[in-house]
């Protein structure tokens, strides 16, 4: 048989849903309207503390859901599973978050919760790796080059304003680094799937899933400069960035769901 | 029509797609293989380009890695700098198959017999002394599996043109190394034979599957 393209079928839809992308911009919009709104007490939880923690579950349901699709396959299944483990780890670190400030009316930094924290990055790193490797097998010097200089990069920006600035806590500067070096990773190999996977009907599952990523590694960073000098409240707009980055990454595993 | 050495390797094939992508990605693909080409994927593996246009409509790039791999799996050329290049079969169920093949008498004495004189079929049941009745099936069944090929024409006494045979391997390697046995709750079961073919000229080239799964590769 000969291979015959014929101009009027259908292409697979691989385009984003944009009243998706109004609809989490709207949540996103009210979530911080709340944040604003409501007052932040000190030892005291409010509804809004846990709307990140609903966000972030989500997204570890979302990805279990998908590894369950794919659970036959080489790459996905396991590349799927391991995100939802991440995310998992991400949602036991708030909870214990929340713990700490609405029960033991302690403030939780640091505390067992960044065990938990720092812990989605390895898995996130690990889900984007896998689905990379499976798809490109040779990275080039220059692409090993940028991959290792974007955290490099983010971890310089990181120190260069924290010692511009009067009054550091040295200890909490050593504390953060790991976790933004860590996070920093996770968005190098974010765009590098973006990369591979341009031109392919994957696209805009992946340029989704790197925004998310970015956005989370934006808020990460912050916050981690911000505890440096005790400055992160409730309601500071890192935490809309927390909250946007999960749907975005819960939206674009639904739209990988629905192409593969 | 897909050539003999892609009618071998497809069967393998099929399996290998479905373990790697999973059923559900395969079901998108195959979707989408309706649509453009009106088939499924067992038939997108005898028109290999359609498989790969698909798959390059999902994966873009990430599509070579995909067949390398498939390839991979599936055999490795061997490139002596003199003589001629040997097929390593790397894929268990393709390699089973020879071995069972090889190991059946009747069918050994056929491909030994269409290889070294391409004959019609009739002519190589009578070489090969072996009855009618059941040597058409055999035949069949050797042509549908790849290892009996087509090769040019002979005239029957009614003028009509009857298809000549000929075996796709000049040489079959088959190890089996003992060693290897493998011990399953004191069952021992077989070892996986190594097997290697030296294949007939040109034979490679007209693979479809080999041109896409090598491509880049100077076969």
């Amino acid at each position: 048989m000969s291979v015959s393209t014929d101009e009027n079928t259908i292409e697979p839809k691989s385009r984003l849903n944009y009243k998706v992308l109004f609809l989490i911009a709207g949540l996103a919009v009210i979530y911080q309207t709340f944040n604003y709104i409501l007052p932040e007490k000190e030892g005291e939880l409010s509804p809004i503390d846990f709307v990140v923690l609903v966000a972030v579950m989500v997204c570890a349901i979302a990805s279990f859901l998908v590894s369950k699709r794919y659970e036959r396959s080489e790459v996905f299944g396991q590349a799927y599973l391991a995100l939802g483990i991440g995310f998992t780890a991400y949602a036991i670190g708030e909870i214990i978050w929340d713990y700490y400030i609405g029960v033991l009316k302690i403030y939780p930094y640091p505390s067992i919760a960044d065990v938990f924290f720092f812990t989605q990055y390895p898995f996130i790193v690990f889900h984007l790796i896998r689905n990379i490797k499976f798809f490109k097998r040779k990275i080039s010097t220059m692409t090993i080059i940028w991959l290792a200089a974007i955290p490099v990069a983010l971890v310089l920006i990181y120190s260069y304003f924290t010692f511009i600035q009067v009054g550091y806590d040295l200890f909490d500067y050593y504390y953060g680094v790991p976790f933004v070096a860590a996070s920093a990773t996770t968005l190098s190999f974010a765009i590098l799937g973006m990369q591979v996977f341009r031109q392919s009907l994957l696209a805009s599952v992946w340029s989704l899933l790197a925004v998310g990523i970015f956005l989370n590694t934006f808020a990460d960073i912050n916050y981690y400069h911000l505890e440096i000098f005790g400055l992160y409240t409730r309601t500071h707009w890192v935490n809309v960035l927390w909250f946007l980055a999960p749907l975005l990454i819960t939206y674009s595993l639904y739209r990988h769901y629905k192409i593969i | 029509m897909p050539s003999a050495l892609d009618r071998l390797l497809g069967q393998s094939l099929e399996s290998m797609i479905r373990e790697k992508l999973g059923q559900k990605t395969c079901e998108k693909i195959e979707t989408r293989l309706r649509q453009r080409y009106s088939m499924d994927l067992a038939a997108s593996i005898d028109d290999f380009h359609a498989l790969d246009a698909t798959l390059r409509e999902f994966f873009a790039s990430g599509a070579d890695a995909i067949e390398e791999d498939f390839a991979n799996r599936l055999i490795s050329i061997n490139t002596p700098a003199k003589g001629r290049r040997w097929l390593s079969i790397a894929n268990e169920e393709l390699a089973e198959l020879i071995v069972a093949t090889y190991g059946d008498r009747d069918k050994r004495i056929i491909l030994e017999v269409a290889f070294n004189k391409p004959s019609v079929i009739l002519d190589i049941l009578e070489t090969a002394r072996i009855p009618k009745s059941s040597g058409y099936r055999l035949i069949n069944q050797l042509v549908e599996m790849g290892f009996l090929t087509e090769q040019g024409y002979a005239e029957s006494s009614d003028g009509k043109k009857v298809n000549k045979y000929t075996a796709l391997f000049e040489k079959v390697n088959i190890e089996i190394d003992t060693n290897g046995l493998i011990f399953n709750a004191d069952t021992p079961l077989p070892s996986i034979p190594t097997v290697e073919v030296l294949l007939k000229e040109n034979i490679l080239n007209e693979s479809q599957i080999i041109r896409v799964l090598l491509r880049g590769k100077k076969l």
